[in-house]
């Protein structure tokens, strides 16, 4: 595949959401919207084709050379702007990196796209969703193959958009409207601090692009200068990781995920767990040079944040009632073991839990999905149970329980593999990284029981469902049906990716050694940045995970093989959690409200009232007052005459006013 | 091709011709009171743009600083009056916006139904007056230019407005006036100031290098270049007593050493400029006329309000503040930049609380607007470009979301954000179109609005205007960063709005009939959102003309700030 056709990737199926979003508003009055077999083609197999051409750009990779660059495919459409000296292209860029995210983007957005064909054929706005759906994968598919930080912005504010559009893709319900507006606006939030971390960091690079980015930090001779700009670098660091906590919902700016969850769930499973909430560890696993060469606390803010989020994350899955909700928490759980892991610079671990974490997490939703789906969107636990002997979930519950074996790490699994890399990285780094990988194995433990508390209270122990939905059963499509199993299977071997095997031909394309030249220079820098840690051998750590995992299972088991404990559905109708479990959930909610919300609503009606109405209109009546005294008897008759003598009089006035200062001057 | 004097020409004068027209007494016929008028301005208003567009597809196709389609007609030269007309790139630009503006605001009077041929008459007026300042290079014709598209436009806000049009008509007329009356005698003061043998003044090398003909003389003056003894090559020229904008630009020193009771003329002059332009750009406090206007205005009359009006207010900081007090720029530049952040933040903190969606994208204007001085403030090449993209493209955004509320208010008479609700159901195209505003007046990339805005900040946070007016070197940079946290409440205020107005159930029934828009009203729509899409993707169509000038004008700040 020739380098220049690399805008094809993301132009498929943005075509897709252009062609989709013509013929919804095309049809948007008529009953029942355009023809949902054509929509469907064009988003599914637009999507796929570029799964077709990612896999063409992965094998068109030129070899791994000896130069200190990555091999990488490299195409410039035209310059985008031009900057006071510094020139920002429209540029892609694919090295093992990017082919990698490519990959599952498109491989895994083909596979839920074909899923929402058949969650969403009833409703009325299937073609508007599926046109949404293909603009997120352009968005998606433009953010990981940007050649430069803006090229990759504006893939990081168009999925933010799309985001904003699913969430919200339900408008009729005001909740969901308010947690779509709080996504985009949080989001924002991380975007700033996404522009100008990236204009900091060109003050020192002197460019955007991120090859010339990487070169310029792999360069010993630049060595005097980034110790010189240390403050500025470091201050592009904190503020890049901004915008990464903004995007993959870490703390503080983690709430919106959960709230996100009033999209629909083929959304949840694409956007806020397998791709976009990811973004932000691509972003600093990209950066990785650059990340490596600020001063060591930036990466320990990473690493601190990862920790605190995946302990708070996991801490508030436990009370979830809400299923969806509490696959949220665990993907923001998730995500903190991935930044845990880029924290300690092994960007290629991080990025290799992303890809496993993709795998099970988009099973976990989608099984979920299918569950809602054949209750009649039912989400709350408290009204499932027993469903593992519903014959129409045969497939829904094998999927679900090789994504829940995989996210408890229990062997074989993806997590398995990632996981345990995780914890032995984390030993490795020093005293904080041991300090982090305690608090990552207790996670771990509790990851284990909030998972397995999913799975008691959903398929196994006694049904709650309500009669009513027994009677309403719906039957889960085969379109939803084929990529569960697909990705259930995918969750059991895609940890697979990072074994060695011993033929040397086929190792040099494993992970590893396949990232290694992007990756590795980083990793190197920074991991010799650490102090002693502990050298734990795989086996033992995989054994301690294994442990945990196991222990989990039977806690789990043993608290809620009876049901749900807490209030019922009878004492409390919705699944909002209350009482400590709300008050954990709920902590940066109650805060931002008290903290930002108010006060800045409050100082927008201070503001409007005493600067606008007073302060301003004071001085319109001073401004007035002058008017008149200088022009006055043409104000005072533009009170009652007519509008022709007012002007006139006003024109005299100003040329008496004229004469009179040009005579003075 | 056309040369572009006469593109220049038609693009000033077709409006002005159309104007004319209407004032002939009409056929007796029925279609000659309604669809008449509407027939003859859409014309002259086509043809305007079309001229505009060509003039500013030669600044395409041959970026530069110099200026073009110039015309110099002596008018009474013993006062060195004279009409010259003449455009940059910059100029060139606002002009094709302005064309644009123009056809768009006469397709959206379809709704006018009382005094059509007045109304169109003045609309047409308005516009030359407003294609003039943007075409002329001498202060007579720019100020006549000013005040004749003052006029109009009180008349139709006060003619064809809402319920409160007299006091909102007057209240923009005494604003505005009261700026541009400083201005007439700041011109004649400064005319019969300047010595009657003229004065000998050092020139940038700059102009030079961008502007001069190649015979050697520019704007029209013989520049010599001089070896003072023991320093470097210099240009000098003997500028004449004149009315030319551009010879004006050369006394930028004289004016430092002419005292004006306890100040320097210099001083007096920038405060005075400043005032007239701050009004309408407008800065904060000279800004409560806008609202008012916007609301009280017809749809047509608040697009070109927003689309072109403020505009001429950036226009007037380029063409006329800081080229001719350019010193007195810099050493204010900070307590500018300062004012330009706080109206991009305060105006948005206020659009927050705002019930009436006219004053709401009317303070979203004012917000938008004050990227354009902070831009100019900032005086790097792209910090200035970024004020004139953001001036282009703010237009297109800002006419596009008064449209759009145009829109509702002719279907149900009100514009009340809270008395809304639901309307993505009845009208989702609507829905869609408002959302695409609002996202690219929220700065979205890939759309028009981040360009202005993005190299805004750039800009400031390379400027070296901080040191120049003696304060930190990282002024600017603080600066750069306040004006960036601006792009979170825009979003904040207008998705707030969007959720109000558009989603959750329809709130009331008489809302669930509601038609979506109509072919006209797509007509008008489309080529705003056509090139809002495309500018957001390849920045160069606008920044290809506006860069030059840009360029140049920092240059010549920089020169300014070194040889002061």
């Amino acid at each position: 595949m020739r380098a220049s056709l690399l805008w094809l990737i993301p132009a498929l199926p943005l075509i897709g959401a252009v062609v989709n979003g013509a013929l919804a508003l095309a049809g948007a009055r008529s009953a029942n919207g355009p023809a949902r077999g054509f929509v469907s083609l064009v988003a599914v197999l637009l999507p796929a084709a570029a799964f077709a051409l990612s896999v063409a750009a992965l094998l068109a990779l030129p070899a791994a050379g000896p130069g200190a660059t990555a091999p990488a495919l490299a195409h410039t459409l035209w310059e985008w702007m031009h900057l006071g000296g510094l020139s920002i292209a429209l540029n892609v860029l694919v090295d093992p990196l990017t082919a990698l995210m490519l990959l599952f983007v498109t491989g895994i957005g083909t596979l839920i796209t074909l899923y929402s064909v058949g969650y969403m054929w009833a409703d009325r706005g299937f073609a508007r969703f599926m046109a949404y759906l293909n603009l997120f994968l352009a968005s998606m598919i433009v953010l990981v193959m940007g050649g430069s930080l803006p090229v990759t912005f504006i893939g990081w504010e168009g999925v933010g958009l799309c985001s904003y559009l699913l969430i919200g893709f339900w408008h009729h319900n005001d909740e969901y409207n308010d947690a779509a507006r709080k996504a985009f606006v949080m989001n924002r939030i991380g975007d700033l601090g996404f522009l100008l971390g990236a204009f900091a960091l060109a003050s020192v690079t002197g460019s955007l692009d991120y090859q010339q980015i990487a070169a310029f930090f792999r360069d010993g001779g630049n060595e005097g200068l980034i110790a010189a700009k240390a403050g500025v670098l470091a201050l592009a660091g904190v503020l890049l990781f901004l915008g990464c906590t903004g995007k993959s919902a870490q703390v503080p700016l983690l709430t919106w995920l959960p709230d996100a969850m009033a999209g629909p769930t083929p959304v949840s499973a694409l956007i806020h767990a397998a791709t976009m909430v990811t973004a932000g560890v691509f972003l600093v696993g990209r950066l990785g040079d650059f990340y490596a060469h600020c001063p060591p606390w930036v990466l320990q803010i990473v690493l601190v944040t990862g920790a605190a989020t995946a302990f708070f994350g996991a801490v508030a899955g436990l009370f979830q009632n809400d299923i969806k909700k509490a696959l949220a928490y665990s993907t923001v759980s998730q995500l903190g073991f991935m930044f845990m892991a880029a924290g300690v610079g092994a960007f290629d671990v991080a990025i290799f839990h992303v890809f496993t974490h993709a795998f099970f997490k988009a099973t976990l939703f989608l099984g979920a999905g299918a569950v809602i789906h054949r209750l009649h969107h039912e989400q709350d636990m408290r009204r499932m149970g027993g469903l593992k002997r519903d014959r129409g979930l045969f497939w829904t519950y094998l999927a679900m329980s090789y994504g829940w074996w995989a996210i408890i790490g229990l062997p074989g699994g993806a997590g398995f593999f990632s996981k345990d890399l995780i914890l032995e990285r984390l030993a490795a780094a020093g005293p904080v990284g041991v300090a982090a990988c305690a608090l990552a194995l207790g996670t771990a433990g509790l990851t284990a029981v909030y998972m397995t508390r999913l799975m008691v209270l959903t398929f196994w122990g006694g049904s709650r469902v309500t009669d009513e939905a027994r009677h309403h059963l719906q039957k889960v499509p085969v379109t939803m049906t084929i990529p569960l199993v697909i990705l259930g299977f995918g969750s059991l071997l895609a940890g697979l990716v990072w074994m060695e095997l011993p033929v040397a031909v086929l190792n040099s394309h494993l992970l590893p050694g396949f990232l290694a030249p992007v990756l590795a220079p980083a990793q190197q820098v920074a991991t010799a940045a650490h102090g002693h840690g502990l050298h734990l051998p795989a086996v033992v750590v995989a054994l301690l995970g294994t442990g945990l995992a196991a222990a989990g299972w039977v806690v789990a088991w043993l608290l809620w093989r009876k049901g749900p404990t807490g209030p019922s559905v009878e004492q409390r109708p919705t699944s909002v959690p209350g009482g400590f479990g709300g008050a954990w959930t709920f902590a940066f909610d109650r805060v931002y409200d008290l903290c930002v919300v108010k006060p800045v609503k409050g100082a927008a009606l201070a503001l409007y009232f005493l600067v606008e109405l007073l302060l301003v209109a004071g001085l319109t009546e001073a401004v007035r007052m002058v008017a008149t005294g200088v022009c006055g008897a043409g104000f005072a008759l533009s009170q009652r005459s007519r509008l022709r003598t007012h002007l006139a009089l006003g024109v005299l006035g100003l040329v008496a006013v004229v004469a009179v200062i040009a005579w003075a001057l | 091709m056309i040369d572009p004097t006469s593109l220049l020409v038609t693009a000033v004068c077709a409006p002005l011709v159309g104007a004319l027209l209407l004032w002939l007494p009409p056929p007796r016929a029925s279609w000659a009171a309604g669809l008449l008028p509407r027939a003859v301005a859409l014309l002259a208003m086509l043809v305007s743009a079309v001229a505009a567009f060509a003039l500013a597809a030669g600044f395409y196709a041959t970026p530069g600083a110099d200026l073009r389609g110039e015309l110099l007609l002596p008018w009474y030269p013993a006062w060195g009056m004279a009409l010259h007309l003449g455009v940059d790139g910059v100029a060139a630009s606002l002009l094709a916006l302005s064309g644009l503006i123009g056809v768009v605001a006469v397709l959206a009077s379809a709704g006018i139904s009382n005094r059509v041929r007045a109304y169109h008459s003045l609309l047409l007026l308005l516009m030359a007056g407003t294609n003039g300042v943007f075409a002329t290079l001498d202060w007579v014709s720019f100020y006549i230019a000013w005040e004749v598209m003052l006029i109009p436009m009180f008349l139709l806000i006060a003619i064809w407005g809402g319920e409160q049009r007299r006091y909102a008509a007057l209240k923009f007329l005494l604003y505005t006036m009261a700026g541009s009356v400083l201005m007439l005698v700041l011109m004649l003061g400064m005319h019969f100031r300047t010595p009657a043998e003229g004065v000998r003044v050092q020139v940038d090398p700059a102009q030079v290098e961008a502007q001069a003909r190649p015979d050697g003389t520019l704007y029209g003056l013989r520049v010599e270049q001089v070896a003072p003894a023991g320093q470097p090559l210099r240009y000098e020229a003997v500028v004449p007593r004149s009315f030319d904008l551009l010879h004006h630009s050369l006394l930028w020193n004289h004016w430092r050493g002419v005292a004006l009771g306890s100040w320097a003329l210099a001083g007096v002059g920038f405060l005075v400029l400043y005032l007239a332009f701050a009004v309408k750009v407008p800065v904060i406090p000279f800004h409560t006329w806008l609202p008012h206007a916007h609301v009280q205005a017809p749809t047509a009359i608040s697009v070109i309000l927003a689309g072109i009006l403020l505009k001429l207010g950036v226009y007037g900081f380029y063409r006329l503040a800081w080229p001719l007090f350019p010193a007195v720029a810099l050493d204010w530049g900070f307590v500018l930049g300062v004012l330009g952040v706080v109206n991009i933040l305060a105006a948005a903190w206020i659009a927050l609380m705002q019930d009436d969606l006219k004053r709401l994208v009317a303070y979203s204007s004012v917000s938008h607007m004050g990227f354009c001085l902070l831009g100019l403030a900032a005086a790097t090449p792209a910090a200035i470009s970024g004020s004139l993209v953001q001036a282009v493209t703010h237009g297109l955004g800002s006419a596009m979301l008064f449209l759009l509320v145009g829109v509702i208010y002719d279907r149900v008479h009100h514009r009340r954000v809270n008395g809304f609700g639901g309307l993505a159901g009845p009208m989702p195209r609507y829905a869609g179109m408002f959302l695409f505003a609002c996202l690219g007046a929220a700065g979205l990339p890939g759309l028009a609005g981040f360009v202005g805005e993005v190299l805004v900040v750039l800009g400031c946070a390379q400027s070296p205007a901080a040191a120049w007016a003696g304060h930190g070197a990282d002024a600017f940079r603080w600066l750069a960063v306040a004006a960036a946290a601006g792009v979170i409440m825009t979003a904040a205020y207008l998705l707030w709005m969007y959720k109000r107005v558009f989603t959750g159930p329809v709130r009331h029934d008489e809302h669930r009939a509601l038609p979506d828009l109509s072919a006209r009203e797509w007509a008008t729509l489309a080529p705003l959102a056509v090139l809002t899409l495309a500018i957001g993707v390849y920045p160069a169509l606008v920044t290809r003309l506006v860069a030059p000038g840009a360029e140049l004008l920092a240059r010549h700040l920089a020169w300014v700030a070194t040889v002061r």
